[in-house]
């Protein structure tokens, strides 16, 4: 019996690890998630099913062991003195099946987690099937396959009868149930993808991921537990044990848990009251009756006051489109409503979205005002030589051109169904006026007193072009805010605006200097002649009154003729000499008197008596 | 219980079975109906509601036919003035034959790789034959922007819808840039500009303030000068007047120079000078004469 289970055990290890393979295979071949979706399970399943089967055949050995212990201990041998020896190895057996089993659990479990988790990690990494993904039917009908073996699987290895080892026996029952639960999840969804749901197989990828997921996390903590579960001796403990495959396998026994705590929680049956019953019968029906009040419900809309709607009967629009209110409609799918925000004021950046983030603070030239800023080709200035030469080069620069756009909808149709993005196409035409009107003049062409005339030319081209594009909108307004240079080079636009600053001061400086210099002048003028006059005035009154004087005096030497002249001349030596120092010589005229008059400084022609001894000043050497 | 569960499970499978036989084709939509995988001869363009053959026996692919705008990367490019120059186009479209764009393409991801590749072929082959000044002029009259989008558009246009069954109904060039090492070459240019610009305001300063200061001084030297000039005019006057006076001189020019020496030797003798006078001068030679004649001074000087 034991070889037998053995065997089926090892055969459905066997099968798990062909089905890896397989896999393995119709996932790279098909480009589908789905076959490596359910890779964790199987994986799982394989290694419950190897451990059950060394658990198995340990077991059989321990039972040969027993028997032919058993046959030595018979009645014929009853006198032996070795029946201990031969005890002494049948214990041997029961003991290494009894280290496999306490060591089968952590190892199971650690074996597990990391399949588990390390394939929902792949799971996750794992692109799904996209346009290039072929062979769904088939490969949802090898994974339905693999579903139903799986299936039969548990179910054979779930009825095995109580008895010794039973627990070990039915252990990868458990697993072979997820395993097809996940086989077929992965069928169905893989089905999907091809006939209605592209997106499926994805779906499926991340839905089986997030199951591993779980279980290796249940896993990891059971490793855990296994460390500090305390094991009784004689109870047969629960083999390769999962909630997380419990409730996969039986959705409803979380429900049934939830009863039993509050049952529990209450002291009685709360689960066989008279409300709990009725509300347990009613639950389906209101649950229906919700839907199917829900799905009424799509027959009423509600347009908000800045929305038009476009009623749609079979995808068809109806005319005329429906005003913000309330309104009937057939069900969906047979009608259905688009909402137009129509009477909102929308508004786009050119060139700044989704980048367009504007910092606080003062606006300068010289500081980013957006995270990142684009700039705009425009045209420089030719040299008189560039301009006379036959090149046609042209020097470009750059300009930073942030235009504020508002629009309105005009025409709901053209902008919800010519469109499939309105908004973005509007945002690349604006963006192509900006372009072309930028690259067509110089940047202070721009940025001087044109930026008027600039809106209003990039208005009138937009809406143009979104006219013949069919938009449905009208422009509203553009606006000319941050249009300036490159923050590379503001500096250097705000250094000649300072270059002027400098030129007017230094000419005021100047203005300065001519406004006090005019009028010093006229004033020395001034003065030049009125001293003038008064040296005439007074030249002539003295030349005048010396001759008066001189008549006068005339007359008086006149009188008396022998003494007038020394009269007048000791007279005036007596005025003129009587303020200076005098020194009266009285010795004899031959010998040589030398002063000293160290009242003043004595200068370097001290030391030069010889060439100087002729040229005395007054206070010098006398 | 059992019955309530029977009719809605029969109302979900009738449900699902009639959403795999009907489907809607909206405005702006196209569908593609393959029996077996076989192609039909028309697309279904019109919207309204449609019914198939649930699968596998039909198929039906519906697609957005509506405009959809794609961006091309924003790619370095070669004019004919070599010169490089980075562009990025946009391009409007829809899907034109739906039919052939099933066969050719499949799908929007792989039709705007597809698109893009061709608009960046005809791109390159465009501006490789247009020079830098047909995109960047101070004249915008020489500017063809029209010119290059519509040698752009025309090719691609025929060859998307004969190739993938794309219809491409706007094109346009979104945006101009340069290199980055070129970029920076042209913020070096424009700072130079720049500075260029402020030196010769500095300059334009400094020689406005130098016309002025000497404007200035040559005005003051003008008013100093005719001031001087009109001073000395005005001293001759003074000293011709005074001239008349001294013809009374003549009448004793001897006296006359005596009293000027006089007056000078008065002029010029202050507290400050020191004299040294012989005891012969007079009144000094009083001095020599009481000496001999008691206190032995000297005698005095003889009279001039």
């Amino acid at each position: 019996m034991n070889k037998e289970r053995e065997k089926l055990l090892f055969w459905l290890a066997a099968a798990a690890i062909v089905a890896l393979c397989a896999n393995f295979a119709a996932a790279a071949l098909s480009g589908l998630s789905a076959p490596a979706a359910v890779q964790p399970f199987i994986a799982t399943l394989a290694v419950a099913a190897l451990l059950a089967g060394l658990r198995e055949r340990q077991a059989r050995l321990a039972d040969m062991e027993r028997e032919g212990a058993e046959r030595d201990s018979g009645p014929a041998r009853s006198g032996s003195i070795f029946t201990g020896g031969v005890e002494t190895g049948a214990m041997g057996a029961e003991r290494a099946l009894k280290r496999f089993e306490a060591a089968a659990q952590p190892v199971f479990f650690a074996l597990a987690a990391a399949a588990q988790i390390g394939g929902a990690w792949w799971l996750t990494r794992l692109s799904a099937g996209g346009a290039g993904a072929s062979g769904h039917a088939a490969v949802a009908a090898f994974v339905a396959l693999e579903a139903l073996i799986f299936h039969a699987a548990g179910r054979y290895f779930g009825a095995e009868k109580g008895g010794p080892g039973a627990a070990w026996f039915q252990s990868p029952a458990r697993y072979a149930g997820v395993a097809a639960a996940a086989c077929l999840a992965a069928a169905v969804l893989c089905f999907a993808g091809a006939a209605v749901w592209p997106a499926a197989d994805a779906w499926a990828a991340r839905i089986l991921a997030a199951c591993a997921g779980v279980m290796g996390v249940e896993s990891l903590l059971r490793l855990a537990g296994e460390v500090y579960r305390p094991r009784v001796a004689g109870v047969e403990e629960r083999v390769f044990e999962s909630a997380a495959a419990a409730t996969i396998l039986n959705p409803l026994s979380w429900a049934r848990h939830v009863s039993e705590a509050v049952d529990y929680q209450f002291g009685f049956e709360v689960s066989r009251t008279r409300i709990y019953l009725f509300l347990a019968r009613a639950a389906a029906p209101f649950i229906a009756s919700q839907i199917a009040l829900l799905y009424l419900l799509s027959c009423m809309v509600f347009l908000g006051p800045e929305e038009a709607g476009i009623l749609e009967r079979f995808g068809e629009p109806q005319r005329p489109e429906l005003a913000g209110g309330f309104h009937f409609k057939l069900p969906w799918p047979i009608e259905r409503v688009v909402r137009v925000p129509a009477k909102r004021i929308h508004t786009l950046s050119v060139e700044l979205e989704p980048a367009g983030r504007e910092r606080s603070g003062a606006a300068l030239w010289s500081r980013p005002r957006y995270d990142k800023e684009e700039y705009f080709l425009t045209a420089g200035r030719l040299s008189p030589s560039e301009a006379d030469s036959d090149s046609r080069a042209v020097p470009a620069g750059l300009l930073v051109f942030n235009a504020p756009l508002e629009y309105i909808i005009t025409n709901v149709y053209d902008y919800t169904y010519i469109h499939r993005a309105p908004r973005d196409a509007l945002q690349k035409i604006a963006s192509r006026a900006v372009a072309r009107k930028a690259a067509g003049r110089h940047l202070f062409d721009i940025i001087g007193g044109n930026l008027g005339a600039i809106t209003s030319e990039l208005k009138a081209e937009i809406q143009r072009e979104a006219d013949s594009n069919g938009l449905g909108v009208r422009i509203l307004f553009v606006g000319a805010t941050g249009i300036h240079p490159p923050v590379p080079v503001a500096t250097a636009f705000e250094s000649v605006t300072g270059a002027l600053e400098e030129r007017n001061e230094r000419v005021a400086r100047a203005q300065g200097f001519a406004a006090r210099e005019i009028p010093l002048a006229s004033a020395g003028a001034y003065a030049l002649l009125r001293k003038a006059e008064s040296f005439r005035v007074r030249r002539a009154a003295v030349a005048a009154a010396d001759a008066a004087l001189f008549e006068g005096v005339c007359a008086g030497s006149g009188k008396a003729p022998s003494v007038f002249k020394t009269m007048r001349t000791l007279d005036a030596v007596a005025r003129a000499v009587a303020r200076a120092r005098k020194y009266v010589m009285a010795a004899d005229p031959e010998t040589e008197v030398v002063i000293m008059n160290f009242e003043k400084r004595i200068g370097a022609e001290l030391f030069e008596l010889e060439s100087k001894a002729t040229n005395v000043e007054a206070g010098g050497i006398q | 219980m059992k019955k309530l569960g029977l009719i809605l499970g029969v109302a979900v499978f009738c449900l699902f079975l009639l959403s795999r036989i009907f489907f809607t084709v909206r405005t702006g939509e196209a569908a593609v109906v393959t029996t077996f995988g076989k192609m039909p001869r028309e697309a279904i363009t019109c919207p309204g509601l449609y019914a198939r053959w649930p699968w596998p026996v039909q198929d039906a692919h519906i697609f957005d036919n509506r405009l959809k705008c794609l961006d091309t990367a924003f790619e370095e490019t070669y004019t004919r003035d070599q010169k490089n120059v980075i562009v990025m186009l946009y391009a409007g479209w829809r899907i034109g034959d739906p039919i052939l764009f099933l066969q050719r393409v499949g799908a929007e991801a792989a039709a705007e790789t597809n698109l893009e590749g061709l608009i960046r072929n005809y791109k390159n082959m465009v501006f490789g034959s247009h020079d830098f000044g047909d995109f960047v002029n101070p004249d915008p009259g020489l500017l063809k922007f029209d010119e290059v989008e519509r040698a752009i558009l025309e090719p691609l246009r025929a060859e998307a819808a004969g190739r993938y069954g794309i219809e491409v109904a706007m094109l346009g060039i979104r945006k101009l840039g340069l290199p980055e090492s070129i970029t920076t070459h042209v913020f070096e240019r424009m700072r130079s500009e720049r500075k260029a610009l402020a030196d010769r305001y500095r300059a334009e300063g400094d020689s406005e303030a130098m016309r002025i200061r000497a404007e200035a001084e040559k005005r003051r030297e003008l008013i100093l000068a005719e001031a001087k000039a009109e001073a000395k005019r005005i001293q001759a006057l003074g000293e011709a007047e005074a001239a008349e006076h001294y013809a009374v001189f003549e009448k004793n020019p001897e006296l006359a120079i005596f009293l000027r020496k006089i007056e000078t030797l008065e002029k010029t003798l202050d507290e400050k000078s020191v004299l040294v006078l012989g005891a012969d001068a007079a009144p000094y030679d009083l001095l020599r004469g009481a000496a001999g004649e008691g206190a032995g001074i000297g005698k005095s000087a003889p009279e001039k």
